[in-house]
């Protein structure tokens, strides 16, 4: 999975916008993401990519763009190496194990 | 002291999404009790509700702010908006003398629910933005900022009384001179599942689950429990000066509040203090008993509140009390527990600015010991100049507002 293009999508998906129209140097004003937004935005980026980014990891306080959030994310993703449990692409098998649950 | 007068109103509930829908309602006598839709409640003793039911929440907010919202508050702005409208009023000139005060009881029930859910059967954590819309006060807030209102702004939450207190407070501030016009009111959905639930275990809502849209029956002999509505209702109040300097429509005049407590039960009402409170009223508005025409009873359609809020009135209006009309609108849109005191004023100011009385619907064959003039079954047209409306909650906290047709 490419992490940076699915964060892409999640901000973009977050501001209803097309994901051309989000960029690593698109500033969080520039996109119209407020602090309650962005803090919205990490969390979930920790859903959907299954990773954990603990409050010290990236201070939202001076964070101003799509290029810190992606620093961040690829820090952590790099530091935990293969230990890194992505949430993988929902398969059949797992749709079908979804269901038993339900 | 400066005169207080309502120049806007709003209102979302089972009798419709506007006013007027709320005015056709009332003067045709339409209940907005029904089977409860919104979720299951086969497994409740109570399956009847008064569901404020789907509501285009695009006409007063966008689609973006709503994800922030609960619905508590997404059913408050869209009553602000209408009032807003009502009243063509406008704070941008006078933010800072302008201020907003609401009543709620029970809180954002879909968020509730929703963030416990997750944590308990899953592990799952809540979204960040639960919190800002968990927060009871949420609906001032977003109020507060939407229209620029720069004075004071509060959330009341004294359960069925939360937005009578909060008329109440506004109309204080205003006649006092701490500010000039307030958006008041309350906003209240189903409580969390649980607490529905709880409710049901309480054993004080109406199961007549086969006559749904009777289901509320209040002084009735065979009322059985309140029907648990969802609601909101805004007032723009103002002082007088503000509405007539710009030619603001008055529908009323807000003359008195009157504040008790019991200090007896917690759940159960004593006759002392819902007396107590309509005394208050009658001497804060400066009213002889026999002056009033018309009270908006608190009636739920409890086994225990309707022969004690009788007895009260009794007591209170002595020989008049035969003579003045009382009804419970809760027969129709249900008891909307934090919306309460402002629905009800709504139908009450409704009824006097056109010219009726609301009625007490299903009410076939009163309890012996409720032998007024209940308003039974249909409206009747009347003229009627000074109105009471009751609000008496869980916790001993009681209310009564006065209101009179506005003479300027």
């Amino acid at each position: 999975m490419d992490i940076k293009a699915e964060i892409i999508r999640i901000i973009a998906g977050y501001k209803e916008v097309d994901p051309s129209e989000v960029k690593p140097e698109s500033t969080f004003e520039d996109l119209g993401i407020d602090s309650l937004d962005a803090i919205d935005i990490m969390f979930e980026i920790e859903e959907k990519l299954g990773l954990q980014i603990p409050p010290d990891a990236l201070d939202l306080n001076t964070a101003r763009s799509v290029a810190d959030i992606l620093e961040v994310t690829d820090r952590l993703t790099a530091e935990l190496g293969d230990q890194l449990d992505l949430a993988p692409e929902p398969t059949a098998a797992d749709a079908d194990k979804d269901k038993d649950q339900d | 002291m400066r005169r207080v007068v309502i120049s806007g109103l709003g209102a979302v509930s089972s009798l419709g999404h506007d006013i007027p829908a709320h005015l056709d309602a009332l003067q045709t006598g339409r209940s907005g009790t029904s089977l409860i839709s919104s979720f299951d409640a086969d497994w409740l003793y109570t399956k009847v509700g008064a569901e404020a039911g789907e509501i285009d929440f695009d006409r007063a907010v966008s689609r973006s702010e709503q994800r922030h919202l609960d619905r508590h508050s997404l059913l408050a702005l869209y009553a602000a908006a209408e009032a807003v409208e009502d009243a063509a009023f406008d704070a941008s000139q006078d933010g800072p003398r302008c201020g907003v005060i609401l009543g709620t009881g029970m809180g954002p029930g879909e968020t509730i629910d929703s963030a416990i859910a997750g944590v308990h059967l899953e592990q799952r954590k809540p979204r960040p933005t639960t919190i800002p819309r968990c927060m009871f006060n949420a609906p001032t807030g977003h109020l507060s900022i939407k229209y620029g209102l720069r004075g004071p702004s509060q959330m009341i939450v004294t359960a069925c009384a939360s937005s009578a207190h909060a008329l109440g407070q506004a109309f204080e501030f205003i006649r006092r001179g701490q500010a000039d016009a307030f958006l008041a009111g309350g906003t209240e959905t189903f409580p969390p599942r649980a607490l529905m639930a709880a409710w049901d275990t309480l054993r004080v809502m109406s199961t007549a689950n086969d006559r749904p849209e009777a289901a509320s029956r209040p002084f009735s002999a065979d009322r059985d429990g309140f029907v648990m509505g969802e609601a909101a209702a805004v007032l723009v109040l103002e002082s007088e000066e503000r509405a007539k300097a710009r030619g603001a429509r008055i529908y009323a005049e807000i003359t008195g509040v009157g504040l008790s407590s019991d200090a007896h039960h917690i759940t159960q009402p004593q006759t002392d203090g819902l007396e107590l409170a309509m005394r208050n009223a009658l001497a804060d508005a400066r009213l002889q008993p026999e002056d009033v025409d018309y009270i908006n009873a608190h009636g739920t359609a409890t086994p225990i509140n309707d022969p004690l809020e009788t007895a009260a009135i009794k007591s209170v209006f002595g020989d008049h009390a035969r003579r003045l009309a009382v009804s419970s609108t809760k027969s129709a849109h249900g008891h909307t527990i934090g919306a309460a005191g402002a629905l009800e004023t709504v139908a009450t100011v409704l009824g006097m600015h056109h010219g009726f009385l609301p009625a007490t619907l299903n009410l076939h064959e009163p309890d012996p010991e409720c032998d007024l003039d209940y308003v039974p079954l249909e409206p009747r047209a009347a003229s009627f100049n000074v109105a009471l409306s009751n609000s008496f909650a869980f916790g001993g906290h009681n209310v009564t507002l006065a209101f009179r047709r506005y003479r300027g």
